[in-house]
């Protein structure tokens, strides 16, 4: 399955007969055509000088972006079979149960001269949310991962206690704790339109006022605690219709 | 263009952090962005990373812990192999509620903003710290916050002209829509069903198991100021099952009454049968209502009527309301100016959503029923500290309950909406009474292996839990169990005494009371902690005890804590800080372990 444009390695040692290596290699090239590529790699000095280039899956992926290739993707790997194990191992002295072949594409990148790309800068937080650097595909592979095993108990846990400092430990100034207004005690409110004289009173800065009529001069009492004035004799009660007969206990005519 | 996108995730134990998550929606949805509100374990965190814009709304409940819906989140941020560089592509905010007078103020949304800022996000603003302590409660800390945050928003995501923002006083748009039905539905359902597509399991928040009451009584003396009973469910053939440390879990209803008065205040047939329709695709339907509903299973069992409303009820009133007076006050009440009055008028005197429409009667009768959901909260569950054990009472659940009652300036008395409705059902008339129930593992874990010796503190209610561990510790031939428990009277409020007694002669139980008015001086559990400092040290030190305390108090567990760190110097020893550190020490090994509630 090679097709145009893929990058494919092709790993030989001495004992393949040159011309059927050559053979090999020039189909390959013309199935990969100008944009793909065929790297030789010995399989000797792969082995021998633990090449950088070709190693692991991983890193002949590395390798490749570095090189400049983008959109490098893994397309297969396949186990060696027994035959080509045993090749291996009779002609480079190399045994292991775990040689793959892996089949690898890439892609030139499509710069022309004069192209221009975007930097993806972190540096600026300020005004645009656009300016955001991309979440790097590992670490958003790994924190997936962790999100769809919930239920695992046995990863470790920071200790959330050591991200707090002694600061956070101390009490707020009780002064910051008052509303704004308050220095003296409840505020005393008069109705809106009040005729029983409390507006009057609050303004003197007279302290209390005795209240001895169960009967309003205002008119408001009638209609809930929200609406009654800081005095009025039905404060606790839930409103009724003016006219209403509402007794009042004897405590309710003494002064809050 | 399309239009920017918000994502608000909440921690809540209480509901008011999910109350200001959901402000942050309308907040948002009013300046014309999207945006989506959600639980914080409710969302699949593997999305996180792509999430360009993200506030988290936290609360810090207990003793500096994640509130409940946000535990397996916060299992999972702390794991060290998130790579550093996850959120590069997150703005996010932080704002936390908490309280103060604890010293994990805070801690929540504190370790949240760092963690995050360590895995890469980038932070608009420096947390919120909503603090109780505030004589206007979060709101003081909050109100600023929000202004800073839409700024910053808004500059990272303008909005286009031709889209101005939604005033306040205009409402947005319900959630739902109520359908009504002409006739009843011919299957009746309703009461006892509840979404009939759950699958049939163990009993849970969804399915929870109707559990017949089998007593109810009084436990304290006639002349105790308080109302506690015993009270006792039948379990046969629900598949629950609990150790000691356990927690029950209620869901009361309104009562009767109330249902009576709501219905009438807002002109709606309780008979009345309705089906709803959410007006956004992929908005699911509430889990908690069946479908049809009746209007009297809506207000009796899912509407939260009897709690104090928050400011964004008089937000969404005030929008609805068509009355000149009344509307102008709900707008005062909604806005920043007016908390300190709300704060008066509301949350001083415990106010409730009831009796605020009835306060604002023109208005409540013209509440269009598609926003009852959007106006008043779901009625959440309350947890009880089982109180007994299956090895001593197999097939049945007992609990120990305080009816809460208080005056306030309100002429009508306080009450607690659960412990009232509980103390209301009589097991005794005809036909059986059930109660919506299911379990959850407590915060106490008590030691398997044999032979060590448990320090149990318990005063008041806090003794339940211990009543259930001890009759499971004695069924299993552990008999090293000591028990400090304090009260007022030894003939008032010494629950299970008799209980006590037999134990103690068959040498199971080591008991030590406090009564607190027996004598002229006040005398608690920690004096009798400090008294028997010795034998605490020895037991703790020496043979690996295990030490629980549980009870009704901010302050209590800080006065046995102190209690114990001067047992620990006196009889141990141990400077100040080494005490601390042994106390700490035992908290890490699990030997040291408290259930608290406010």
């Amino acid at each position: 399955g090679i097709s145009a444009s893929q990058l494919v390695a092709v790993i030989w040692d001495k004992s393949s007969p040159e011309k059927a290596l050559k053979d090999l290699v020039d189909r390959l090239q013309r199935l990969t055509g100008s944009e793909g590529q065929v790297l030789m790699e010995n399989v000797n000095q792969l082995l021998q000088f633990n090449n950088n280039k070709v190693k692991t899956a991983s890193k002949l992926c590395s390798a490749l972006t570095l090189s400049g290739l983008v959109e490098i993707k893994e397309l297969q790997r396949e186990a060696l079979g027994p035959e080509e194990t045993q090749s291996v191992q009779e002609h480079l002295g190399y045994h292991s149960d775990t040689l793959i072949s892996v089949q690898i594409t890439g892609k030139k990148p499509n710069f022309e001269v004069g192209s221009s790309s975007q930097l993806k800068l972190s540096v600026s937080k300020k005004s645009s949310p656009s300016v955001k650097p991309v979440v790097d595909p590992a670490a958003a592979k790994l924190w997936t991962l962790s999100a769809n095993d919930m239920e695992d108990e046995s990863t470790d846990l920071i200790d959330s206690d050591e991200l707090l400092d002694p600061e956070d430990l101390k009490k707020p100034d009780p002064a910051s704790l008052r509303a704004p207004s308050c220095g003296e005690g409840k505020k005393r409110k008069a109705c809106k339109n009040c005729t029983c004289g409390l507006a009057e009173d609050l303004e003197r800065e007279k302290s209390k006022q005795q209240s001895a009529q169960p009967k309003s001069a205002c008119g408001n009492c009638y209609l809930g605690d929200a609406f009654r004035c800081a005095n009025c004799p039905y404060l606790g009660m839930p409103a009724f219709k003016p006219g209403e007969q509402v007794l009042l206990s004897t405590s309710n005519l003494q002064d809050a | 263009m399309p239009v920017p996108e918000l994502l608000v995730l909440f921690g809540s134990q209480t509901g008011t952090a999910q109350d200001q998550a959901e402000r942050l929606g309308r907040e948002a949805r009013r300046r014309r962005l999207g945006c989506r509100v959600q639980a914080l374990d409710s969302y699949a965190v593997a999305n996180l990373i792509r999430e360009p814009l993200v506030i988290f709304v936290c609360a810090t409940t207990g003793q500096g812990d994640p509130p409940d819906n946000m535990k397996n989140f916060w299992r999972f941020i702390f794991r060290k192999n998130l790579p550093s560089t996850s959120l590069c592509q997150m703005d996010f905010a932080v704002l936390g509620l908490g309280d103060s007078s604890y010293a994990k103020f805070n801690f929540v949304a504190k370790k949240l903003h760092r963690r995050l800022l360590q895995l890469g996000g980038s932070a608009l603003l420096p947390p919120c710290l909503g603090d109780d302590q505030h004589e206007l409660g979060p709101d003081a800390a909050i109100d600023p916050w929000l202004e800073a945050l839409w700024e910053k928003v808004l500059g990272l995501y303008p909005v286009p002209l031709d889209l101005p923002v939604i005033p306040p006083g205009i409402p947005l748009p319900s959630k739902f829509i109520f359908q009504f039905l002409q006739e009843a539905p011919s299957t009746g359902s309703g009461e006892l069903s509840i979404t009939s597509s759950a699958p049939q399991g163990p009993a849970s928040e969804l399915q929870p198991f109707l559990a017949p009451m089998v007593a109810n009584e009084r436990v304290t003396g006639l002349q105790h100021f308080q109302d506690v009973r015993l009270i006792e469910f039948d379990i046969t053939g629900s598949g629950i099952s609990f150790a000691a440390g356990d927690v029950v879990l209620i869901q009361p209803s309104n009562s009767a009454a109330h249902t009576k008065q709501f219905c009438q205040v807002l002109g709606l047939d309780p008979n009345q049968y309705f089906v709803l329709q959410p007006r956004e695709p992929g908005v699911p339907c509430p889990p908690g209502l069946p479908q049809p509903c009746s209007v009297r299973h809506l207000v009796s069992q899912y509407l939260d009527i009897a709690s104090v409303p928050r400011r964004s009820f008089f937000e969404l009133l005030a929008c609805l309301s068509p009355h000149e007076l009344e509307r102008e006050k709900l707008l005062e009440f909604s806005s920043a100016r007016g908390q300190e009055e709300l704060y008066e008028y509301c949350n001083r005197p415990r106010r409730t959503i009831l009796e605020v429409l009835c306060d604002f009667p023109n208005t409540a009768g013209a509440i269009p029923a598609d926003y009852l959901l959007d106006l008043i909260p779901q009625i959440r569950p309350r947890a009880f500290s089982i109180a007994s054990s299956l090895l001593a009472h197999p097939t049945r659940l007992q609990i120990l309950v305080a009816v809460v009652q208080y005056q306030t300036r309100l002429k009508e008395p306080r009450r607690g909406l659960c412990s009232s409705w509980l103390a209301s059902l009589d097991p005794q008339q005809a036909g059986p009474v059930r109660v919506p129930l299911w379990v959850r593992s407590g915060g106490l874990v008590f030691p398997e292996t044999p032979g060590t010796p448990v320090i149990m503190v318990g005063p008041g209610t806090g003794v339940a839990p211990f009543r259930a561990a001890i009759q499971e510790r004695v069924a299993q031939g552990q008999t090293e169990n000591f028990l400090f428990f304090g009260c007022r009277l030894r003939d008032q409020d010494f629950y299970w005494q008799p209980e006590w007694q037999k134990l103690e002669e068959r040498g199971c139980l080591t008991l030590v009371t406090a009564f607190s008015r027996e004598q002229e001086q006040k005398v608690y559990v920690q004096h009798r902690l400090r008294e028997l400092g010795a034998l605490v040290w020895e037991l703790l030190n020496l043979r690996g005890a295990f030490f629980y305390l549980a009870g009704n108090a901010k302050y209590m567990p800080t006065d046995v804590a102190e209690a114990l760190i001067s047992v620990f110097q006196e009889y141990g020893g141990l400077s100040n800080s080494d005490a601390a550190a042994y106390l700490a020490n035992l908290q890490r090994t699990l030997r040291f372990q408290t259930e608290t509630w406010a």
